[in-house]
């Protein structure tokens, strides 16, 4: 590194900021194009040899914020991933492309140019040959999914088996604590070793906090490393430029952006942001007949039921069920009460199954910067958010008693249980409020969103800033609204989209 | 139109921003009046806690994590304090300062919400369930979130000591997913 002042200075063609899905993805490609591009991670590299499967030892080390981000209300648990290949080092790896009818409300409704082409379905298709996705085959639907899928079968509800991006998969259940047998075909697996083979360069344990702009062009990025012992900030560190490739997350990038003050006529950055908020419902198999069901083994999520899930800006139902579990830790955090009522409800850990109602939210919060990696997140559910989100409880626990639950856990304060199918039919949207129930989002996205318009969105087709040239967005941020499924495939395609987009712009 | 939508995003915004430092600074200056209030000192790096303020903890881990059964042992048997804190510690500073202002507020309320006039760590066990379940039920939503947020550390340091796991069937070591490296010495002969 070459020193100006006390700050240490580092030059290249091209800087991407944040290694996660959009962030690798760019990084890869634009390496592959022979481009000079340097990747900044605020998280370190951490191999398959160090994911020790302790709740405790991996969620300060592959979450932000420790895993415990919320937002400011508490009311939402934002899990997000930190270290080089981002939220894909935990997550589960469900792959889903975009919907048609999501492409169509970002054409009429953003101007977003090339969406409905063949060429979009292509580079969908490029990226799941690359990650290696295909449908999770039948031996590897756990009990916990098999739970789902026999309910939407006896209610007749439309659900269906899902794809993922494993290989040689050993079913530990640990993807969301990170992949101790190197399954997960992953953006640190699969995307940064050949970019480091075509000559990137990549910076880990370095905090980008602000973007350098000069008569309306970016021209860097300014950050912090950690000082010895790690706590504290350390030196400066800029980063010269000609390109910025700004993908460290829905939250952080709007936060980076907000904090360098760019010119923002009309106060869009870090509005519009979407989460796929969700609330777990919790089915009880305790029957004499009932085998454990032990969620935590096997593929965490290969199910899911998609009949109270419709798209585009008139969407009457917008509920996503699929099944979820977490380990001990965070599960306890989660199941109500405490003492020894909590524990009786802890005996029945392996004898749940439990369904996640995720909002494919209309509903949208915002994001600023705090200190250091602290984001402030303020969202709130609506009356006709709450309507979607007690639809999704009453047919989560519908599905869970079909499935043959003895009982559903509705964790409401204080929490139901619920035998029937009527008792169910009580949930409603008047019952809910924050923390009631207790919530969780693991998608943020929007926040920095693609559009025609400059008066209605923050950068244009390609990704590039309305108002600084150079200036270049490749992660969530850039969806225009909520898409109501994962989003990673949508993400590590669209920063191959950006990428492309960055190539021509070094031509010209 | 669009202006006004612009308008108003920015007067939204800033309200926002406002609520959330009057709140921030609300909590901090609670703290730090109830820590005077308390004799107690406030750490002194911002962040950090103090070790009253860590008693106050053991205290919460004690009432929330004690099952009264023999296989799930007494939080302090197990080291479920020192894991929370060690989760803790890896919170960014701003997380950290506020919830040693939380735990500051929580060891003084029971002067303001009853049950009696002690600091939470000198009310008996009934009490001090009955005081930890009037912030699980709050109709406040504030009070609420500041349980969750102690709950979900107190429970993260308790469910994640191996020696709770047998009670509710868990394992590792069992696991036949995991790799032989990280499952216990004596799993791996057998
Ligand atoms: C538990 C969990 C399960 C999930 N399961 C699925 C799933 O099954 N399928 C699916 O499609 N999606 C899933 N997701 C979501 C998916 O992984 C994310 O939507 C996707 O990875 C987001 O991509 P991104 O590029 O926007 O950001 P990320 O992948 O989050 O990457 C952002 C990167 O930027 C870095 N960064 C942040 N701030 C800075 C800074 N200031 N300076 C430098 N670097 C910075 C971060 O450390 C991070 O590495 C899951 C997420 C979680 C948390
Ligand atoms: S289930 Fe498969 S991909 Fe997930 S952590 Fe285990 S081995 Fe890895």
């Amino acid at each position: 590194m070459a020193g100006t002042g006390h700050a240490r200075v580092l030059k290249a063609e091209v800087v991407v900021v944040g290694l996660g899905a959009g962030g690798a993805m760019a990084l890869h490609d634009l390496a592959a194009a022979g481009v000079d591009v340097l990747g900044v991670e605020v998280g370190g590299y951490i191999d398959a040899q160090e994911m020790t499967l302790r709740e405790e030892e991996m969620m300060p080390k592959l979450f932000a914020e420790a895993g415990a981000r919320a937002t400011d209300d508490f009311a939402i648990n934002v899990m997000q991933g930190r270290g080089v290949g981002g939220s894909t080092l935990h997550n589960t790896n469900l792959c889903k492309r975009l919907p048609i009818e999501i492409l169509e409300q970002w054409q009429d409704e953003y101007g977003v140019e090339g969406l409905l082409g063949d060429e979009l379905q292509r580079d969908f298709a490029d990226v799941e040959r690359l990650l290696n996705v295909h449908p999770v085959p039948d031996d590897q639907v756990n009990p916990n999914n098999a739970a789902l899928a026999r309910g939407v079968e006896a209610l007749g509800y439309r659900g269906a088996r899902l794809s993922h991006n494993r290989k040689d998969c050993q079913q530990s259940g640990f993807c969301e604590l990170g992949c101790p047998n190197d399954g997960k075909q992953n953006a640190s697996k699969v995307l940064v070793p050949p970019a480091l083979s075509n000559g990137a360069r990549i910076v880990t344990d370095l905090r980008v906090d602000t973007l350098i702009t000069r008569r309306g062009e970016v021209v860097g990025v300014r950050g912090h490393a950690p000082d010895a012992s790690g706590r504290r900030d350390g030196a400066p560190v800029e980063i010269q430029a000609g390109r910025v490739v700004l993908a460290a997350s829905a939250t952080a990038s709007a936060a980076i952006v907000k904090r360098s003050a760019l010119p923002d006529p009309y106060n869009l950055a870090g509005t519009n942001l979407h989460l796929h908020p969700g609330a777990m419902v919790i089915g009880i198999f305790d029957g004499p007949a009932d085998a454990p069901i032990e969620g935590w083994l096997g593929v965490p999520q290969s199910t899911e039921c998609t009949e109270f899930l419709e798209f585009g800006p008139r969407a009457s139902k917008r509920v996503w069920l699929v099944p979820g579990f977490a380990h001990p830790g965070a599960a306890a955090g989660f199941m109500p009460g405490f003492g020894p009522s909590h524990g009786q409800m802890m005996r029945l850990f392996p004898r749940v199954a439990c369904i996640i109602t995720m909002l494919h939210d209309h509903a949208s919060g915002r994001v600023s910067p705090g200190r250091g990696e602290k984001v402030h997140i303020s969202y709130g559910l609506d009356a006709a958010e709450h309507e979607q989100l007690a639809l999704g409880m009453r047919e989560a626990g519908r599905i869970l008693l079909a499935a043959g639950a003895s009982r559903v856990i509705i964790p409401l304060s204080p929490p139901r249980t619920i035998a029937t199918q009527r008792e169910l039919d009580q949930i409603r949207a008047q019952d809910l409020g924050p923390l009631c129930p207790p919530m969780a989002a693991v998608h943020p996205m929007s926040t920095l969103w693609m559009g025609k318009d400059p008066r209605r969105s923050v950068v244009d087709s390609r990704g590039e800033h309305h108002q600084v040239k150079g200036l270049f967005v490749a992660d969530g941020s850039l969806f225009p609204t909520s898409i109501g499924g994962p989003p990673q495939i949508p993400i590590y395609t669209f920063g191959r989209l950006v990428a492309r987009h960055v190539l021509d712009s070094l031509r010209r | 139109m669009e202006l006004q939508s612009s308008l108003t995003r920015r007067l939204l915004g800033r309200r926002e921003d406002a609520l959330r430092v009057a709140q921030e600074l609300g909590l901090k200056v609670t703290a730090s009046l109830a820590a005077r209030a308390l004799g107690e000192r406030l750490p002194a790096e911002r962040g950090e806690l103090a070790s009253w303020q860590v008693d106050v903890l053991a205290a919460i881990i004690e009432r929330l994590c004690r099952y009264d059964a023999p296989d799930m042992p007494a939080p302090d048997q197990c080291g479920a304090l020192e894991a929370a804190l060690g989760f803790i510690s890896h919170m960014p500073e701003e997380s950290r300062a506020a919830l040693s202002d939380l735990l500051t507020v929580f060891e003084i309320g029971p002067y303001v919400l009853g049950p009696g006039r002690e600091r939470f760590s000198a009310l008996d066990a009934t009490s001090r369930d009955a005081y930890l379940a009037s912030w699980e039920g709050s109709s406040l939503p504030p009070r609420r979130a500041a349980f969750r947020a102690l709950k979900s550390a107190c429970m993260m340091g308790y469910w994640t000591r191996p020696q709770t796991w047998s009670a509710i069937g868990y394992s590792i070591d069992d696991n036949p997913g995991v790799p032989l490296h990280l499952r216990s010495p004596r799993s791996r002969l057998s």
